[in-house]
Parts: structure tokens; sequence; C-alpha cells
């Protein structure tokens, strides 16, 4: 349990839904093993694809329509991050442009590993 | 393809992707967003270029876009098919779906006989056999529910949870009868004469055809994330493909074409990847069907204009009405259900719009009949289908 953490939180938010096991192996690489992958869309897309023209069977249902993907990454050394982005931007660099989605890199201020919480069973 | 016919095609083609960009942007002002979100502007724009407007887009237009357009049916007609996995149908019970085609058949019914009836009166000395064809026509165009209409509805405040969901559901599946409708009218009805197999013959012929396309586009996709559009041309080919068989078998491309978008999506593990490309298009797609069908709008049909659209759309909003509430309530069995459900399905365009301009291909002395009636209709019930809808679902009369 840190307080002042300099941990760092990594978000990727990628477009293409077919670049991300790329992109998890690139998170790989960089030894980041505790990645979250959430599924997302962006706002623009959401106002204007939920407005189905001539067949709406899909919208039926929540999350049919993934089109991008939020990665969440926790990680404690600034290096780290710089290789990760350099690795995203290596991966993404292929897809066409409005695709290639963007990467974050937030300060953590406080960073809690549950899993090292002693107790319980 | 001639010159002047190729540049008006990449003029509509540029207006189509203009207007849907627009349609896409960051209007405010409410009336002008509503109205970018119809389809009315497109259609205004298609007449202003028309033979009746500025004369830009010259007479027997849709006989010279005839392959264009058939290619669009096999778009529509696919991605629409695309919809239906069987992982995803099974998810709604039986009802749900006896529902939604009740209020599907119901409307064609009603509309069917109505029209059938009053044809005689507005043309007397129709043929019958034009008669039974402008009226199964003008049914298969009703029975449908643009998806548009529908999810701008629910999105207003008022609009129960269980209603927005039937109203979702109900116009995911009730553009399914009408194409059946097609597929077995087209099969039945030797267009021109010119027929070589029975009708039986012919609906087996676009039951085949329909799942060559699915198969072949299955078997013949390239795997990879780097051939995504390599894979969306094959698609496309193998559509038009299919589609122009269908036409030129005079059999419905829009029947094989949803059929052949059935079997895919239930066989191919890339049908995620051609979905989300196919229905990237779609508002671009639409907006040139829309456009095509502007040009077509025929002011001097008065007897349409002023006496069969506007009754056309009056008894498609009751007979939507009543079929919902069949449906509803006795298939559903669902009475705390919106006695006025039906009034949230009045939007027309989508589908029924596709179905009007390929009847229209083959409408013979009915020329200008479907597109003047469908039209007219689409425009009302986008200008007068929300407010009316949003007045009587936002209140809990039951």
């Amino acid at each position: 349990m840190l307080e002042g953490s300099t941990h760092q939180l990594v978000m990727i938010i990628l477009h293409d839904p077919a670049y991300l096991n790329d992109l998890l192996a690139a998170l790989l690489e960089a030894g980041i093993t505790n990645a979250t992958v959430v599924e997302s869309q962006g706002m623009g897309r959401l106002l204007s694809r939920d407005m189905p023209i001539f067949a709406s069977f899909r919208h039926m249902f929540a999350g049919s329509k993934s089109y991008a993907y939020t990665v969440f990454a926790p990680v404690e050394d600034p290096s780290v991050t710089e290789h990760v982005v350099a690795l995203a931007t290596d991966v993404l660099r292929e897809a066409p442009p409005s695709d290639r989605g963007l990467v974050l890199a937030l300060p953590v201020a406080r960073f809690v590993d549950l899993s090292e919480v002693p107790g319980g069973r | 393809m001639s010159l002047q016919l190729l540049i008006l095609f990449l003029v509509i083609v540029l207006v189509a992707l203009l207007g849907s960009r627009a349609r896409r942007g960051r209007v405010r002002m409410w009336p002008l967003q509503r109205l970018l979100q119809t389809g009315t502007p497109f259609v205004f724009v298609g007449f202003l270029m028309g033979p009746q407007g500025f004369g830009l887009v010259p007479g027997g237009l849709l006989d010279q876009l005839r392959p264009i357009v058939i290619l669009g049916f096999g778009w529509i007609g696919f991605l629409y098919g695309s919809h239906f996995e069987w992982r995803r149908i099974r998810r709604f019970g039986a009802r749900m779906y006896g529902g939604g085609i009740t209020e599907s058949v119901v409307t064609m019914g009603v509309v069917g006989l109505a029209v059938y009836w009053v044809l005689p009166l507005l043309y007397p000395g129709m043929q019958e056999a034009l008669r039974e064809h402008v009226a199964v026509g003008l049914a298969a165009c009703a029975g449908g529910t643009a998806p548009a209409g529908v999810f701008a509805l629910t999105r207003q405040r008022g609009v129960s949870a269980r209603d927005s969901e039937l109203l979702r559901f109900f116009s995911a599946v009730d553009d399914l009868p009408p194409v059946l409708l097609l597929g077995v009218f087209f099969a039945l009805w030797d267009v021109d004469g010119g027929g070589v197999a029975s009708a039986p013959e012919r609906l087996a012929m676009s039951v085949v055809l329909g799942t060559l396309l699915g198969l072949g586009s299955h078997l013949l996709l390239p795997s990879g994330r780097d051939s995504a559009s390599h894979a969306f041309l094959l698609i496309l080919g193998m559509g038009s493909l299919c589609a122009g068989a269908a036409e030129m078998l005079l059999l419905s491309p829009l029947f094989v074409a949803v059929l052949g978008g059935m079997v895919f999506a239930n066989l191919s593990p890339r049908k995620e990847d051609i979905y989300g490309l196919m229905e990237r298009r779609e508002h671009t797609l639409y907006a040139v069907f829309l456009i095509v069908a502007g040009a077509l709008f025929r002011w001097e049909a008065v007897r349409v204009v002023l006496l069969l659209a506007p009754g056309y759309v009056i008894l498609r909003g009751a007979a939507k009405v009543a079929g919902a509430w069949l449906g509803t309530r006795g298939v559903l069995r669902e009475g705390s259900v919106h006695g006025m459900l039906g009034t949230g399905l009045v939007f027309q365009g989508g589908m029924g719009l596709a179905i009007a301009v390929h009847l229209e291909l083959n409408a013979g002395a009915a020329a200008g009949l479907f597109m003047t009636t469908v039209v007219l209709a689409v425009v009302l019930n986008d200008l007068i289908g929300l407010p009316i809808a949003v007045q009587a679902l936002g209140r809990r009369r039951r």
C-alpha cells in the first residue's frame, strides 16, 4: 500500500478492436501483466451510430457494438511508461489515423494492491 | 456507363457524403438538428436535382443507374441479414417475435387490402394484375419501421423502459415479413412474362442464390487483419454478383441478399469486421437512395400526391397502432404496455424505401406510383411522426 505513490496509470484508448491482441502482446513485452481491458465507445460514434438505418436487431444487445477498447495499466517505473508509449505507437502506426486512438499516462495519487493486504483465506 | 452518368453518380455520392457528415455534426438548433436527422433534406435535394426540379438529373434515371442500385440492394440486404445471428436470435422468446411479426403482418394486410380497394376509384380501368401488384407492393413498403425514428423516440423523456424495448424490438424484426413477401411475390409474379421456371422453382432459386452468397462469402474471405479492405470488397463483389443474378432471373435481389447475410453471419468468424465496415457506410448509402428517390418523385401524379399518399400515411399509422396492440395484448399478453404503442412505429424509410425503389424498378405501367407514395409517406412520417409519438407515448394513457 503506497501513499504519495510514484505509480502512473497508462490508459490506451484503442479505436480499432483488430489491434487489441497486438497491443496486449506489446504490453507483455514491456513487462505489464496486470492491465485491465474494458469495451468502450467514443461519444461521437455513440451519437452517430446508435441511429441504425436499415436494421437494428444487433442494437438490442448492450455491448454488441464494441467499437473501441480502453486498456488500463498501472506502471511503477516511469521508464516502462515510455516503453509502453513507444510500443503502442509502433503497433498502431499502420492503422488509419482516425482509428489509432490515444495513449495517456496519469500520475496515481494512491495505489493499493488489494492482493497484498493481509487477512482473509 | 456514359461519362455524363458517371459524373451524375459521383455528384450524388458527394452530396450524400457531405450530407451524412452534416447529420453527424454538432448542430445545436433543435428543429434543424431534427430535420438533419431525418431523410427529408436528401429527398428535397434529389427532387431539386431531378427532372421536376432543375433538371440536373435526366429522366429515366433509375434505368440508367440500375446496376448501381442493384449493388445497393446487395449491400442493404446483406447488412440487414447479417443482424440475424442464431446466438442473438435465441435470446428473445418466441412471443416477442410473434408480437413483432403480428404488428407487421397486420399493417401489411390492412394497407394492402385498403389500397386494393381504393385503386379502381383512383384509376378506373386499372388491370387486375397491376392492381394486385400495386397493393402488394405498397403493403410491403408499409410493414416495416425505420429504426432511426424509433431510436430518436426512445431517447425522449416519458417513454417507459418496457415500451422503448418493445418499440426497438418490433422495429428490428418487422421488416422481415415485407422482405419475405417481396421474395415470394417476385417468385410468384413473373415480372416481364419472361420467367423460365415455375413459382416454387423460382423461390427455390432465390434460396439457393442467397445461401450461395453467404457460403461463398464465408469460404472465400481472406483471413488476417491486413485484408479487411479486401474482405469488404469481396463481400461487395459477391453481393453484387448474387443481386445481379437475382435481377437477371427476375427474382428479388433484396430477398437473396438478406438470406446471404443471414448465412454469412451464422458461419463466418469475421462477421464483426465485415459488419462494422458495412455499417460505417450505411448513412451514405441511405442518403444516395433518398436522393435517387427524391429525383424520381412526380408532382404531376396529382391523384397520388393529394389522395393516395395522405390516405396511405393515415391508414398505415392506424394499422401500426392496431397491429402493435394485437401484437402486445394478443400475442405477448402484456396488458401494461401502452395501448398506443404503434404510434412509435410509424416512422418509414430504411428498408421500406429500398423496397419501394426495388418495386419502382419493376413498376411497368405503375411507374411513379410507388416512389411518389412512399417518398411522401417517408417525408410526412419524418416530420410529424416524432411529435405525435412523443405526445401519445409520453403520457401513461392505457
